[in-house]
């Protein structure tokens, strides 16, 4: 999948989890970027595991985090920057 | 019968020895012994005022704060057990709790005063409410009529407190786990149960008030037991991290100076897999244990080399004989006594007795699997208002003359002196990310959603060597929509139990003898996961 801009690679991470941010009362569409993914209850820490290991299938490359924050991680506008980092990289 | 040293005379004796330290450090604020004391003893008087003693019972409501921890204390106090609730969990899960204890007292922090507006009008009861953190708490109180609602400006000091004499053999906590009916199990533990394991950690270990203990689950987790109490009988301190802190849990770790530290294998596995386990990344940690579910070896190496200093230990209990009943030292090159890639859960603490049995309770010779049972001062009480399952899981073996609890692990001991080997489980329970999960609570709950009488299976999936990862369900309908049983169980169920996946089947394979035939649903998984066009 070539993904390009920011806003690809946000929509991306919003399309893997969109089944979770709706149960934790969340409108996918309308989510802002703040949101702790964490805190707010839509994921814990192993479907943060499996969101980014189906974003590295999605890319086809493996995202290196041993230098993220754990909030790089957590808020969905910090994570979406690291995988774009990446890709840039 | 009084005893020696109990919880809170513990904590007391830190209190008055170490006033001015940190007896807890969480992401809404530290607190000393001497503040943390005030404010227990405070909701103590307050609760014995405007609460009644009956049952004996305060439940302590909320999120990672210092509130949550003077509700526990405030029980104790008031010569009750605490129940620990967790606004993590569903509001519905935690009123059925409620409900089913009648419990009349409820301590709640700001996050909790939240839940309960939505909580309150589910139960039966009409509980006294002290919400500290608010001080305007008229939102609250419209929602809750009939109960008293108290909050921050209206508590009474606590020198109304008493100092009560506390019974070896009443209850000083209440935990829920999952059951396999449906309903959660309440495990009562007792005063007794707790100061043994307490003892026993304090004759292990050479604890003292310089130690920062990493408490890394809920208070509703039994885990949470060690930390807490453990701390504060030394004068250490418990650090609390956030949920997002724990993910990549070294560099709190670090800043915090941890120095003893208890997770389940799941936490060590996250962090492998985020690179939070460099090499001599951890140089504070004193003591790196782990319990919880099977520690696999991996885990053991990555904490072995972030922290070369620290003494590695696998624990091993079951909620029943209270947080833990063995322990195993390993060390990186003890790689013989492995099984499956998995670390022994060791030698029983002293006074406990672990046997390995066959299906009459009967031991089996070394080297054979076989269930294990333990007895001894950490046995529990037994579960709260179910006198049956109480008998069926504490049974008396025969030409034994002590109660035993049945674990459901099925273990081997490597030799007639040697470690035990955890093998797996013997029935339809199961380890997700560390909790223990009855598969049948899931399974109802299925059932229960869809308002008809549908077969549903939980499998545990993906299987990991500890457990597993989550759950795919089976239900065994058509016209059932997914996101809608999702969304009801959500409202019933802690999120570890939510199914990743809900799969529909005209019909289920059978047995031969008519069952559900498990194996074959999980071959289904096995082989839809290596299709990707099934998944």
């Amino acid at each position: 999948m070539e993904i390009h801009s920011s806003a690809e690679v946000r929509s991306l991470v919003i399309d893997l989890i969109a089944t979770s941010l709706r149960e934790a009362g969340h409108d996918p569409a309308r989510v802002g970027d703040e949101i702790n993914l964490l805190e707010s209850g839509v994921l814990d820490s192993l479907g943060l595991l499996s969101l980014i290991s189906d974003v590295e299938d999605r890319l086809g490359t493996e995202l290196e985090l041993s230098d993220a924050e754990p909030e790089d991680l957590a808020v969905l506008g910090r994570f979406c920057r690291q995988v774009e980092r990446q890709l840039g990289g | 019968m009084k005893v020696a040293v109990d919880l809170l005379a513990a904590f007391i004796r830190s209190s008055e020895r170490h006033p001015h330290r940190i007896a807890a450090r969480t992401p809404s604020g530290s607190v000393t012994y001497a503040e943390l004391r005030r404010r227990s003893m405070s909701l103590a008087a307050t609760l014995d005022r405007r609460a009644p003693a009956d049952p004996p019972l305060t439940c302590s409501l909320g999120g990672r704060t210092p509130t949550a921890y003077a509700g526990i204390l405030a029980a104790l106090y008031r010569g009750h057990g605490y129940l620990p609730l967790s606004t993590s969990h569903p509001a519905a899960r935690n009123a059925e709790v409620l409900s089913r204890t009648g419990c009349a007292a409820i301590v709640a922090d700001e996050l909790g005063a939240r839940q309960l507006i939505e909580l309150v009008g589910r139960l039966e009861q009409r509980p006294t409410l002290v919400v500290p953190d608010l001080v305007d708490p008229t939102e609250l109180r419209e929602h809750a009529s009939g109960c008293a609602v108290i909050g921050g400006d209206e508590l009474e000091s606590g020198e109304a407190a008493v100092d009560r004499e506390t019974e070896a053999a009443s209850l000083a906590y209440l935990l829920f786990t999952s059951g396999s009916t449906g309903t959660p199990k309440g495990v009562m533990v007792s005063h007794d149960n707790v100061t043994s394991f307490v003892s026993s950690i304090l004759a292990r270990y050479d604890f003292s008030e310089g130690d920062v203990f990493l408490q890394s689950s809920e208070l509703t987790f039994d885990l949470s037991v060690f930390p807490v109490w453990v701390a504060w009988a030394v004068g250490g301190c418990v650090l609390w991290p956030s949920a997002t802190q724990m993910i990549k849990p070294g560099s709190t770790l670090r800043r915090e100076g941890v120095t003893v530290s208890l997770v389940v294998p799941s936490v060590g596995r996250v962090m492998l897999k985020l690179g939070d386990l460099e090499p001599g990344s951890l140089p504070s940690l004193r003591y790196a244990l782990f319990c919880g579910e099977a520690l696999p070896v991996e885990v053991a190496r990555g904490w072995s080399r972030a922290a070369p200093g620290a003494t590695i230990e696998n624990l091993y209990g079951p909620t029943e004989a209270t947080v833990a009943c063995t322990a195993h030292t390993w060390r990186p090159e003890d790689d013989e006594e492995e099984e499956a890639g998995v670390v022994p859960i060791g030698r029983p603490f002293p006074g406990m007795d672990c046997l390995v049995v066959d299906a009459s309770l009967r031991e089996v010779p070394s080297g054979e699997v076989g269930e294990l049972i333990v007895a001894g001062p950490q046995v529990a009480l037994g579960y709260f208002q179910d006198p049956e399952r109480t008998a069926a899981c504490f049974p008396v073996p025969p030409g034994r003359s002590e109660r035993f609890y049945r674990t459901g692990d099925l273990v081997r001991r490597t030799s007639a002196q040697g470690p035990l080997v955890y093998v797996g489980r013997s029935d339809h329970q199961v380890k997700i990310r560390g909790h223990r999960v009855e598969l049948g609570e899931i399974e109802a709950a299925l059932r229960r959603a869809s308002a008809s009488s549908i077969r549903a299976v939980a499998l545990p999936w993906p299987r990991t060597a500890s457990g597993a990862d989550g759950v795919v369900a089976f239900v065994e309908a058509d016209g059932v929509v997914a996101s809608v049983l999702r969304r009801a169980l959500r409202d019933h169920l802690p999120d570890y139990m939510i199914p990743t996946e809900i799969r529909f089947l005209p019909g289920f394979p059978s047995t031969p003898n008519g069952k559900v035939d498990r194996r074959r649903l999980e071959q289904l998984l096995e082989e839809a996961h290596g299709n990707p066009q099934l998944c």
